[in-house]
């Protein structure tokens, strides 16, 4: 029963783990903490367990109500995602480990939010490396975004002001994706990235799929904080509580460079965006430009957050020299 | 031709206008509310576009009648972009309801709403 309903079993853990939390630290405020920590252990163990599988087993596809390809909402669990969801896991787990001290100082008396909050994050996140549908992946990418919203504005007096600079400008690129889905989806009739991926080499250079590109990179981009989009980033990171820091900065971002492997490789294949489009040249241009802007300005920097915000501008930029 | 194109997609035209006044009050406007008055005029603008995109004339609701034959799909209409929608809908309240809950706080600790303003109180 576990093994076949895996992929959706753990962003549901996480859903479910949100309320729970809630409700207990209702009850007692001191039960938050560590049923959080239950469930994110939880969450590494299976994602652990799940790795295992597909590593001996291959890839599970799961059809949400047993519906096919292209009407269904799919959760694609390959060996790329079962890595990233098992990185994901175990350094939200860590982070966790060490939070209650700081959550207890920064945070006194809004513990049970806060940790609810981290668990509807890690839902997102969990959901965003493990569907395989367009739109499901928008839904995702919302929760983790408007989870990290509340996260970074509980931190210090400034907090809210740069989070709602994120917010505004996360919004905008969330529907810049959305009008990219919404052209891929008038084109193909279809939103599963599997079946795309067969459909798309059938209408080659077709203005409105390359439309679609640029709109979804821009997307991606705005919430990976690749070189000229980052505007939102040291701000927020200097702000926020530095629990949210540490738990945002490792994975929130990676994961979207695993967004943008996810539609580059997967969805438009190689040939599209090397051979055809520029894309790959542009994304390295960006990332190297991002890699020297970052570490200049970290060096720079007197505030000790605020460095560690712009090094992580510098870390993405090596992550984007890779995928271009 | 190209008039003819232009006549003929007025709908997204008129998208494209409600798109660029959300942006305008998103980049332009210096007060908090404003900005996210055009953030929700924008993503008002993505919904009409999903659901000028689904439009078909001649169809009928995608409800079975043995009336309609269905071996012909153009007599219903795809109900799928308007599903998605309400989707987006639901976001879109969730991510409004977030945005004023932060400036609420914003006002709380600063006593003003106003971008150059709030900047200056910040220093």
């Amino acid at each position: 029963m576990i093994t076949r309903n895996l992929p959706a079993l753990i962003p549901l853990l996480f859903l479910s783990g949100a309320l729970s939390v809630f409700l207990l630290g209702l009850w007692r405020r001191r039960s938050g903490y560590p049923a959080t920590l239950v469930f994110s252990m939880t969450g590494f163990f299976l994602s652990v367990y799940g790795f295992h599988r597909v590593l001996t087993r291959g890839t599970v596809r799961y059809f949400f109500g047993g519906w096919v390809p292209p009407v269904d909402i799919e959760f694609y669990y390959d060996l790329l995602a079962a890595f990233v969801l098992m990185v994901v896991n175990s350094v939200s787990l860590i982070v966790l480990m060490n939070a209650r001290m700081g959550v207890a100082a920064e945070l006194e008396g809004k513990e049970t939010f806060y940790y609810t909050t981290v668990m509807l994050l890690l839902c997102g996140l969990n959901g965003i490396v493990l569907t395989g549908d367009l739109f499901n992946l928008y839904v995702f990418i919302e929760i983790s975004s408007l989870a990290g919203y509340g996260l970074i504005a509980s931190g210090e007096k400034k907090a809210p002001f740069a989070a709602f600079r994120y917010l505004i400008i996360g919004t905008i690129g969330a529907s810049f994706y959305l009008i990219g889905v919404g052209f891929l989806y008038l084109m193909t009739g279809s939103l599963n990235i599997v079946d795309l991926a067969g459909i798309l080499p059938s209408i080659p250079d077709n203005p409105t799929i390359i439309v679609a590109l640029t709109l979804m990179v821009t997307e991606i981009g705005i919430k990976t904080a690749i070189f000229p989009l980052h505007g939102w980033l040291p701000d927020a990171y200097t702000y926020a509580p530095s629990v949210s820091s540490s738990l945002i900065a490792p994975i929130a971002t990676k994961v979207g460079a695993y967004v943008l492997v996810r539609i580059l490789f997967f969805l438009y294949g190689l040939e599209y965006f090397a051979i055809k489009l520029p894309v790959a040249q542009i994304v390295v241009v960006f990332a190297s430009a991002g890699i020297i802007f970052g570490s200049v300005m970290a060096i720079a920097q007197k505030e000790l957050k605020r460095m560690l915000a712009y090094s992580s501008i510098a870390q993405i930029g090596y992550i984007g020299l890779g995928i271009g | 031709m190209m008039f003819e194109s232009l006549v003929g997609y007025y709908d997204y035209g008129l998208i494209i206008i409600l798109m660029v006044i959300g942006l305008y009050g998103m980049v332009i406007k210096r007060n908090l509310v404003k900005k996210l008055i055009g953030m929700t005029i924008f993503q008002a603008s993505i919904v009409l576009f999903y659901v000028a995109g689904a439009a078909k004339w001649g169809a009928t609701v995608p409800v079975y009648t043995p009336a309609i034959p269905n071996e012909n799909i153009g007599n219903y209409i795809n109900p799928l972009p308007h599903t998605l929608m309400l989707t987006a809908i639901v976001v879109g309240v969730a991510t409004t309801a977030v945005a004023f809950a932060l400036l609420i706080l914003i006002y709380d600790r600063f006593q003003t709403l106003d971008e150059l303003e709030l900047r200056k109180r910040m220093q």
